[in-house]
């Protein structure tokens, strides 16, 4: 891949769109992962990939925006599984999987019903950024914007929580009103992902670059910086070398960010640390 | 001597079981209070109720008109509580320690508030460095730090020496001491080892579910409810060593 297929690829309105789309998905997903990662809620992130599996069955059904459709739902299903997981008898674990397994087979059974948009909803099982319409660029631009500027207006809260929640409680935090936040804004990233990276795939985005990052053994907010770098790079590298050699772009994106992730953990084993 | 906190008739319940029974106590400006007891005896869930953490099954707490909640600084028995490989520095968990009514203090009069607190705990050259990476003795600096960040009136510390070597534990209990003295803070401790707290605590409140003694720590000795519960030889052991320290 040299210089002159970047500059020929920047030509392309398409592209254009995807770079901007996939760079402010990438700072949103992963600001967020590491609250989610470090509090042990990233396979949220992931049931609620499932969930958005069965809203977008729903919205092609009823030939709506699947971005429309999906966020108000998942959201409703991120409460819920933060109410089952508060139950005694249910386990955190198992709320996100009564829930997920729930939500696939719904959208199997909808998408059973109606032939004929299988194919579209294969693109939202595996991401089609390169095909965004200018309206959902303009939709995830507002609402990445709307992530990123509700993490930092809660970030102490956040961070203090992460922590210690005991501790953030007794300095006058409010643990429920603060995972409900963390909730919606997890679901509005996850609709949003699903054009990048698809339904899948798109708990990755959360995941690895908090996870890469974290082998660096930095601070708190120097870890967040890295991760966000760490995002950016391999969405863009993902989307460049998608176009360059016609790979799927959702999946060479995840595997940058595993290629990121193994290189980062061999450094951290190769220098001794632990 | 005018009270902050006033503990009346408290009972808390966890289903069936009575963790605490009908307590009463009061915690004065400038007290520092040692809450003692076995195993059990309900010293945790006291001073958790106290914090707002658990809630009063019966009876009530109440606060002196001019003390606000977030005037409470409080150091767990748990230090550094996810571990080593947590990512934050030293600066980055003090700075927890501001409640959410400092939220709009300014960036830079936090910051003094930080380096001042770290500057009297000795621990200012740590500020940059991953809590992870530090000894127990200071992870625990790093804890009281972050509970006196926000110059609080009334300090809590709940079983604070119990992960400490007999070395540091003295140390500590001396800076404990330090601030009780100097800075004026009002100190209650929570602790299972009546010999080495009754030295330096001018209260004691020995808790078996309910109240076994409450009083000044120099009337402690002669009690016969506490010479009943540690022995009388104990008991005599706590006495020398109180003729002994003054």
């Amino acid at each position: 891949m040299n210089i002159d297929i970047i500059i020929s690829a920047l030509q392309y309105t398409f592209m254009q769109r995807a770079l901007l789309v996939g760079i402010m998905i990438a700072i949103s997903s992963s600001f967020l992962g590491i609250f989610l990662v470090l509090r042990r809620y990233s396979m949220i992130g992931d049931g609620l990939a499932h969930v958005s599996f069965a809203t977008v069955a729903f919205a092609l059904l009823f030939q709506q925006s699947p971005l429309i459709i999906s966020i108000p739902i998942v959201i409703l299903a991120s409460f819920l599984i933060l109410k089952l997981s508060e139950e005694n008898r249910i386990g955190g674990d198992a709320a996100i999987g009564l829930v997920a397994s729930f939500s696939v087979a719904l959208g199997v059974f909808v998408s059973s019903l109606a032939k004929g948009f299988n194919v579209d909803l294969f693109s939202y099982l595996f991401g089609s950024i390169l095909v965004i319409g200018q309206s959902d660029v303009i939709f995830s631009i507002i609402l990445s914007i709307t992530v990123i500027g509700v993490i930092l207006f809660y970030f102490q809260d956040l961070f203090a929580l992460t922590y210690d929640e005991e501790y953030a409680v007794v300095m006058g935090k409010k643990p429920k009103k603060l995972s409900r936040i963390l909730a919606v804004l997890t679901s509005i990233t996850i609709v949003l992902g699903i054009r990048v990276v698809g339904t899948m795939l798109i708990s990755s985005l959360i995941i690895f670059p908090t996870v890469t990052a974290l082998q660096l053994n930095r601070g708190f907010k120097q870890t967040i910086a890295l991760a966000i770098i760490i995002s950016i790079s391999a969405v863009v590298l993902g989307i460049f070398a998608s176009f360059a050699f016609n790979f799927p772009t959702g999946s060479t994106i995840v595997l940058v960010n595993s290629a990121f992730f193994a290189i980062s953990f061999l450094i951290r084993v190769i220098k001794g640390g632990n | 001597m005018s009270s902050l906190v006033s503990i009346e008739n408290v009972t808390v319940r966890y289903g069936r079981f009575t963790a605490c029974d009908s307590i009463s106590f009061e915690i004065n400006a400038n007290d520092y209070l040692a809450i003692v007891g076995p195993n059990g005896s309900g010293k945790t869930t006291m001073m958790k109720t106290l914090l707002g953490l658990i809630p009063v099954s019966e009876g009530e707490i109440r606060f002196s008109s001019d003390f606000r909640f977030d005037q409470i600084g409080y150091l767990s028995q748990k230090v550094n509580t996810q571990g080593k490989h947590f990512p934050a520095t030293v600066h980055e968990i003090i700075t927890t320690g501001f409640p959410s009514s400092m939220k709009n203090l300014p960036i830079k009069d936090k910051e003094r508030m930080i380096r001042s607190v770290t500057s009297l705990l000795g621990i200012k050259d740590l500020l940059p460095i991953r809590i992870g990476y530090l000894s127990g003795g200071q992870q625990q600096r790093v804890m009281l730090a972050r509970a006196l960040v926000h110059k609080p009136k009334l300090l809590i510390l709940d079983e604070p020496t119990s992960a400490l070597d007999p070395q540091i534990r003295d140390e500590f209990y001396q800076l404990i001491q330090h601030l009780h003295q100097h800075e004026h803070v009002t100190i209650v401790l929570i602790s299972h080892d009546l010999q080495s707290v009754s030295l330096y605590a001018t209260k004691i409140l020995y808790l078996d579910q309910s109240v076994v003694f409450f009083g000044d720590s120099d009337a402690l000795c002669e009690s016969e409810a506490i010479a009943q519960r540690i022995g009388v030889q104990a008991a005599a052991s706590l006495c020398r060593r109180k003729e002994h320290e003054h």
